[in-house]
């Protein structure tokens, strides 16, 4: 696959300005960027500001990562601390802000979170992780030295 | 996370195979496409080939 050559190619994003209106029908084009990553990539290439008014590019649902609500990185984080869960995410998840938090810091202060390249190996993980583990988590405290463990 | 990329099917088994990815071996789930085979090109995402490609798309 060359789609990174290609789309960085500036013959083809040339092409995408002269893309005809009247060939678009009557109806506008909608065309919907289905994740954020699409949308910088749009945007870094200079391509929307090349197509005619007869096309317009939509910010779609987002992936997964991109749409992921504060509150289920809340939850997952209060899983850890609360009852001392293993946590495993995809990578790109770990960055990503809760309300109050992100995973990247909860792993620093001692959550325990793996990251994981697919779904199954996340079951993988579960599967050949003890039900009553030993290590639990004392909570929070307000002196910065959070989630220290108990063993 | 929104990144496929292609691999070279080296092994197949029950609903699942091993594929080379970027020189790196790794179990993938093949339950999202029909009959694979030891050879055949196919685009991974997550873990799960979802897609299949012939060679020349692949390189």
């Amino acid at each position: 696959m060359k789609y990174i050559d290609d789309f960085r190619d500036p013959a083809d994003r040339e092409g995408a300005g002269r893309a005809d209106p009247a060939r678009c029908g009557d109806a506008p084009v909608r065309l919907m960027e289905v994740c954020g990553t699409h949308t910088v990539a749009i945007a870094r290439g200079g391509i929307r500001q090349l197509l005619s008014g007869a096309v317009t590019m939509l910010s779609g649902p987002g992936c997964p990562v991109c749409v992921t609500p504060d509150g289920y990185i809340d939850a997952a984080i209060a899983l850890g601390r609360k009852r001392g869960a293993l946590l495993a995410s995809f990578g790109d998840m770990l960055r990503v802000p809760g309300s109050s938090s992100s995973l990247e810091k909860e792993k620093g202060a001692g959550l325990e979170v793996r990251v994981v390249y697919s779904p199954l190996d996340a079951v993988t993980l579960a599967a050949a992780t003890p039900a009553g583990r030993s290590s639990s988590w004392s909570g929070v405290r307000d002196d910065g030295a959070r989630h220290r463990r108990r063993h | 996370m929104c990144l496929g990329v292609p691999a070279k099917i080296l092994e197949t088994g029950d609903g699942t195979a091993v594929v080379e990815l970027g020189g790196v071996r790794r179990e993938i789930s093949v339950m999202l496409v029909d009959d694979v085979s030891v050879g055949e090109w196919v685009i991974v995402h997550a873990g799960f080939a979802i897609e299949k490609l012939s060679e020349e798309e692949a390189r």
